[in-house]
């Protein structure tokens, strides 16, 4: 028998609104609302999530899992945001670390706590599919560099690296927000009748 | 010199393991200040981190996922 969610109707409309959530981040609120700003969606990707919406059994709730200190959340969540806000999607917004139960539902692998976790739900909270992290793009691009810059600077210190990994990935990070949309359309074609 | 996150268990268990020790520590709770968090990622991306007075980083060593 399936244990039912702990993502109850109660359970997700305690989560935080986007402004709610804004409200209270301590950290990194500059970067949320940077990347805010570059997850733009196109006409084509609003159509596709208003037709997921409206499509039966098609998407009535978004929720994410996040932490406001982590470097992939501040560019998922505004992704989540804006197909919320185009779609006219609820959306609520649940840190991990003090929701563990709902974090035990979505587990990396079965294993791991990966933040965000961005979860699509019908109207009446049945998962339709769930996102997890960064697009895979991103992890090979991660490598790449990092292989790279070991080339480019065999001299410099872990800091000096990673220093250097931060200012080449920031090129990327508008294009990862793409292919978390793109990646997020694949799973919910896959799931429900739409193009 | 100690980075940290306040609900992380794994960060919970290292300052533990650390008094039980008795090794003297300073902490810098990386959710608290964006110039602290900004701090740790020149040193690594999971916390905790433990940054020893020679350079050296030593990432999460309780074992307990971060």
């Amino acid at each position: 028998m399936v244990k039912p969610s702990v993502v109850t109707k109660e359970r997700f409309a305690s989560g935080f609104t986007y402004q709610d959530y804004m409200a209270q981040v301590k950290v990194n609120k500059e970067s949320f609302l940077n990347f805010y700003t570059s997850a733009q969606l196109s006409a084509e990707d609003t159509n596709f999530f208003v037709q997921a919406a409206r499509a039966r059994e098609g998407i009535g709730k978004i929720l994410v899992l996040g932490e406001d200190w982590c470097p992939d959340v501040t560019r998922g969540l505004p992704v989540a945001v804006r197909i919320a806000e185009a779609a006219g999607i609820e959306l609520r917004i649940f840190p991990r670390d003090t929701n563990m139960d709902i974090m035990n539902e979505f587990l990396n692998r079965g294993e791991f706590a990966s933040i965000p976790v961005i979860v699509f739900y019908t109207n009446d909270l049945k998962e339709i599919c769930h996102w997890i992290e960064r697009p895979e793009v991103a992890n090979r691009d991660m490598a790449q560099i990092r292989e790279q810059i070991q080339k480019d600077m065999p001299t410099a210190s872990e800091q000096e690296l990673r220093s250097a990994l931060r200012l080449r990935m920031m090129g990327k990070y508008p294009e990862w927000q793409k292919e978390s949309v793109r990646e997020m359309r694949q799973m919910l074609v896959g799931k429900l009748k739409i193009k | 010199m100690i980075y940290t996150i306040t609900s992380c268990p794994a960060s919970k268990q290292l300052k533990k393991d650390l008094v039980t020790k008795g090794i003297q520590f300073e902490e810098k709770q990386v959710d608290s200040r964006q110039e602290w968090l900004d701090e740790a990622l020149t040193y690594g991306d999971i916390v905790p981190m433990i940054v020893h007075e020679d350079g050296r980083v030593e990432v999460n060593p309780t074992g307990i996922p971060g």
